[in-house]
């Protein structure tokens, strides 16, 4: 585990618990994956699982409404408890957010090139204004904009959601980050725009060697992808391995229903809407093994217990002891 | 932007002629015959024939209504029946006066509404919060003219900090400092109602630009607290314009009573005097200019929320 | 379809049902918006049988003119004539109420008459009705309603009615905005699918959904009506001396300023008292009722 060490994103038992006057609830409950160089990690659950807060968390934006605990270090360095000018620099600079909804991202009131030229002087990229200018628009031509010069001067009322969406990409991969997260960076655009968007994040990608961090709920999304893949339930990571393995043979109930939530290829992606029943809201999860009202192969003993993320086979880890114990004694 | 400001403009015409029919009405709903009212009661029926004529009251209405507007455009607002003198002269330097005052106090109430609301959004709760909302409740509900006695009552009377009535001290009077020494407490009381309705839009203003994805997304870039907090307070400028702008109105109605307790020479205190007097020409000649600053002003709060808010000058 | 229109709306599914009756959230007034109400409902008892109970409030004794507050037999003490100040607060209520409350009643009325038409109209109704009002919003309200006031003469009817004329329009565009948001609903094309005619749409499917945030509105504008009509009393174009009104009194005490300075605060207290009642009762009644706050006039 040396490596990892020197990894831009470890995640360690991070767990978030938002705290209001009157109660706290426990959202993201002790997760943990690694992130390497180069590397594409999802995070693939159905909605309210707590895939976004789990992101946010890592840059530490919910400030004092939440109480975050174990670890989350950067190239080894720790994250958690750093000051805000530490962290500022941090933000935008080492690590970016592309959050889902671009038209919300951007300051309606500012023109793209001016957001742009803002976020290169405060990271001390480009310390004039001219240099930034001419940078800014580099940029915006690097994420496939056409007219990189009228979309700087452009407020962001009057581009497309694609466009808008480049142009939030453009701001967050401005200072070169080591890691990008993507939070369903394409779940507000259209259909069409959709791949367009995917696949210049990949080209980026491969271009910088970012570590990308990719959030989304959607399965279709996570098999285009691949590299790694964690499958969140109820502010767990119940199973973790590569994305094509995880996707091809998962090992545990709820991956498995994700996947039977699926149509057959060809018809519409499917948004994993038939597991029977919703997922429980945060603050009442159940005792035991969070997805037991729900897994067809639930046993007493899951309601009671709730099973830690164990290695099932080289490079893959899944949290149901049931399903493992089946598949090892198939395998006897 | 110069598009939008034509546009703006051209829509202020029909306001204004809309605006020029409703003074037109109230010029025609007086009941009494003016005739006899100019002439006093020893007027003999040739004379009354004769003004009547000279009135132009023979006519229809829509030919009284168009020979008005003529007068009026060109500057004749008609004659004062108590002081028999020409009013425009009389309503323009008054408008003056009250611009002056509502100046003063509009700047105030901007200032005030915006800490107490800003305030009150940002702390939502304890003491200070509680004070706010308190006194912006409080604003709106007082009397505009009983704020002004008690400002007179304690401050001027009691503690003799400042003149209590005019504008300019009656001897050796004159210069800045004495126009600012007697335009402090009108302005203090024409500001206090406007203010508490500003703070209470302002502060709701703020919690919504709060909650937007925008200021998160601002914090992911790596910008400072401060930073952040000026990209939020620009975006709450275009609703604070707005309500602003509306607060003008309000201003420029609220001063009467002001002018009136104060006894500051502005439209107001014009308006007041003539109440009793039964001046009608100079009534309807203070409303008709006031209704017109206050169509001016709003074309440039219209042109001012067009330069700071990019989506609605398109 | 051939259901009548109550058939019609029983029929349709949650969704496609008027939001106000069906996502609004019954929640409780808070405190202070209860103690509004107390306040209301005793000013509104005063009103009615005060003049009862209190003696003759234009019965003076020169001899005893300017008593202090907490003189005996005069707890507020006595005006410049020697008059009874608690008398005729007491007494003023009822005028210095209706001055306030007639106004708003009758642009509920006449304002949600014409928001309605106006916003089930086509274009140019439409167009015709809100660009009539705009007018009113280039005057600035309250020297609207003294130009009004001053024209007609003086007297309380007059004063009502220019009140009543400048309060139309913010009601009306409350009505209007309402109406907008119901008939861009499904449901409003249900009850047009069913053939309905205008008027019956009007009156079942508008009316009660218009109804709340109007009321709630009004309530608020009641207290600023208070505080108006007062004003216009206190400038002259109310009712005459020697008729006890809150206005009139703040007015007639001024000159006592000097003098007698809390005198000129009691009838002030008053109209504060009976126009934050009012705004915190329409506080609370949108609390309530759960009605998006509108823009005050
Ligand atoms: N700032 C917050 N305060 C309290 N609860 C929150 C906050 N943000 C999210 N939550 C709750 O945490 C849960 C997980 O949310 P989220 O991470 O957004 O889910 P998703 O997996 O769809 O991204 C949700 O139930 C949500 O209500
Ligand atoms: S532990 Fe039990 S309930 Fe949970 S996923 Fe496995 S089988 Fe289902
Ligand atoms: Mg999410």
């Amino acid at each position: 585990m040396s490596t990892s060490s020197v990894a831009p994103l470890q995640v360690t038992s991070l767990t978030t618990t938002f705290v209001s006057r009157h109660r706290s609830v426990d959202v993201v409950r002790g997760v943990s994956f690694t992130l390497r160089r180069g590397e594409t990690m999802m995070l693939l659950g159905e909605s309210g699982s707590g895939k976004s807060v789990t992101a946010r968390s890592i840059m530490q934006l919910y400030g004092a409404s939440a109480k975050l605990g174990g670890s989350v270090t950067m190239n080894g360095m720790e994250l958690l408890g750093m000051s805000g000018s530490e962290l500022r620099s941090l933000r935008g600079g080492q690590v970016a957010l592309i959050p889902q909804d671009p038209t919300g991202a951007l300051d309606p009131l500012r023109r793209i090139g001016a957001q742009l030229v803002e976020v290169l002087n405060v990271h001390g990229v480009e310390t004039t204004k001219p240099a930034a200018r001419r940078r800014a628009e580099e940029l915006l031509a690097m994420v496939g904009i056409p007219d990189p010069k009228r979309v700087a001067d452009s407020y962001p009322h009057q581009l497309s959601g694609g466009m808008r969406q480049r142009a939030v990409i453009a701001i967050a991969v401005s200072c070169d980050p080591q890691v990008l997260i993507a939070d369903e960076p394409t779940t507000a655009l259209d259909v069409t725009v959709q791949a367009q968007i995917l696949e210049l994040i990949v080209e980026l990608q491969q271009r910088s060697g970012t570590a990308v961090l990719m959030v989304t709920h959607d399965v279709g999304v996570a098999r285009d992808f691949g590299g790694r893949i964690g499958v969140m339930y109820a502010g767990k990571l119940v199973e973790e391995g590569p994305a094509a393995q995880v996707l091809g043979d998962p090992k545990h109930p709820y991956t498995a229903g994700l996947l039977a939530a699926l149509p057959t290829p060809g018809v519409e992606r499917g948004h994993l809407r038939s597991i029977v029943g919703a997922p429980p809201p945060v603050g009442a999860f159940p005792a035991g093994c969070a997805f037991a009202p729900r897994c067809p192969q639930a046993r007493p003993s899951c309601h009671e217990q709730d099973p830690p993320l164990v290695d099932v086979a080289p490079d893959r880890s899944a949290a149901c002891p049931v399903v493992n114990t089946t598949v090892g004694e198939r395998a006897a | 932007m110069a598009s939008y400001v034509g546009k703006r403009l051209l829509m202020a015409i029909p306001i204004l002629f809309g605006v020029s029919i409703v003074i037109f009405i109230t010029i025609k709903i007086i009941p009494g015959d003016p005739v006899a009212s100019l002439l006093g009661p020893t007027g003999s029926p040739e004379a009354r024939a004769a003004l009547t004529e000279r009135l132009g009251l023979n006519d229809p209405w829509p030919v009284q209504y168009v020979k008005w507007l003529g007068h009026t455009l060109t500057g004749d607002l008609g004659t004062s029946i108590a002081r028999r003198s020409d009013v425009a002269p009389m309503v323009l330097d008054a408008l003056a006066n009250t611009l002056i005052l509502s100046a003063a106090a509009a700047v105030i109430a901007i200032v005030l509404g915006v800490a107490v609301g800003a305030l009150t959004a940002l702390r939502r709760t304890g003491v200070l919060a509680r004070l706010g909302n308190a006194l912006a409740l409080f604003s709106i509900s007082v009397p505009q003219y009983s704020i002004g006695l008690l400002l007179i009552i304690y401050l001027a009377a009691g503690a003799g900090l400042f003149p209590v009535s005019g504008m300019y001290a009656a001897n050796g009077g004159g210069g800045f400092v004495d126009l600012f020494n007697h335009l402090i407490l009108p302005a203090v009381t024409a500001a206090l109602v406007p203010a508490g309705i500003i703070a209470r839009m302002f502060r709701s203003s703020v919690l919504d630009v709060m909650s937007m994805d925008f200021v998160e997304a601002l914090t992911a870039r790596g910008l400072s607290h401060r930073r952040v907090m000026l990209h939020a307070f620009h975006n709450t400028v275009p609703s604070l314009l707005t309500v602003a702008g509306l607060q003008i109105g309000y201003l420029l109605g609220g001063v009467i009573f002001v002018e009136a307790v104060f006894a500051w020479p502005g439209i107001g205190l014009l308006v007041y005097q003539s109440i009793t007097q039964r001046d009608l020409p100079v009534i309807q000649a203070g409303v008709l200019v006031s209704a017109l600053a206050f169509v001016m002003l709003n074309l440039v709060v219209d042109a001012l929320h067009g330069l700071v808010d990019p989506r609605i000058r398109a | 379809m051939t259901a009548t229109i109550d058939a019609t709306t029983s029929a349709l599914p949650e969704s496609a049902a008027p939001p106000t009756t069906t996502t609004r959230r019954r929640r409780r007034m808070t405190v202070s918006a209860r103690i509004a109400a107390g306040v209301v409902g005793l000013i509104v008892l005063v009103a009615i049988v005060g003049p009862f109970l209190v003696g003759d409030p234009n019965a003076g004794d020169a001899a005893r003119r300017l008593l202090p507050v907490g003189t005996a037999g005069h707890i507020l003490g006595t005006d410049g004539q020697g008059r009874d100040v608690f008398a005729r607060i007491v007494d003023g209520t009822r005028l210095s109420l209706l001055a306030g409350l007639v106004p708003v009643l009758f642009a509920a009325v006449v304002g949600t008459a014409l928001g309605v038409t106006a916003g089930l109209a086509g274009k140019w109704g439409h167009r015709s009705i809100m660009r009539t009002l705009d007018v009113f919003y280039a005057f600035p309200a309250v020297l609207l309603a003294i130009a009004i006031a001053a024209a007609l003469g003086s007297g309380i009817s007059n004063s009502i009615i220019a009140l009543a004329v400048i309060l139309v329009p913010p009601v009306a565009r409350v009505a209007e905005t309402e109406t907008r948001r119901l008939a861009d609903l499904d449901y409003m094309d249900a009850a047009r699918a069913s053939g309905a005619s205008r008027l019956a749409i009007a009156t079942r499917q508008v009316l009660p959904n218009v109804a709340p945030p109007v009321v709630v509105y009004c309530t608020a504008l009641i207290g600023l009506s208070i505080v108006y009509a007062a004003g216009l009393s206190f400038l002259g174009l109310g009712v005459s001396p020697p008729t006890a009104e809150w206005g009139l009194m703040v007015s007639d005490h001024t000159q006592y300023i000097y003098t007698a300075p809390f005198l000129a605060a009691i009838p002030a207290i008053a109209i504060l008292v009976a126009s934050v009642a009012f705004n915190v009762l329409g506080d609370g009644l949108r609390d309530l009722l759960d009605v998006r706050s509108e823009a005050r006039a």
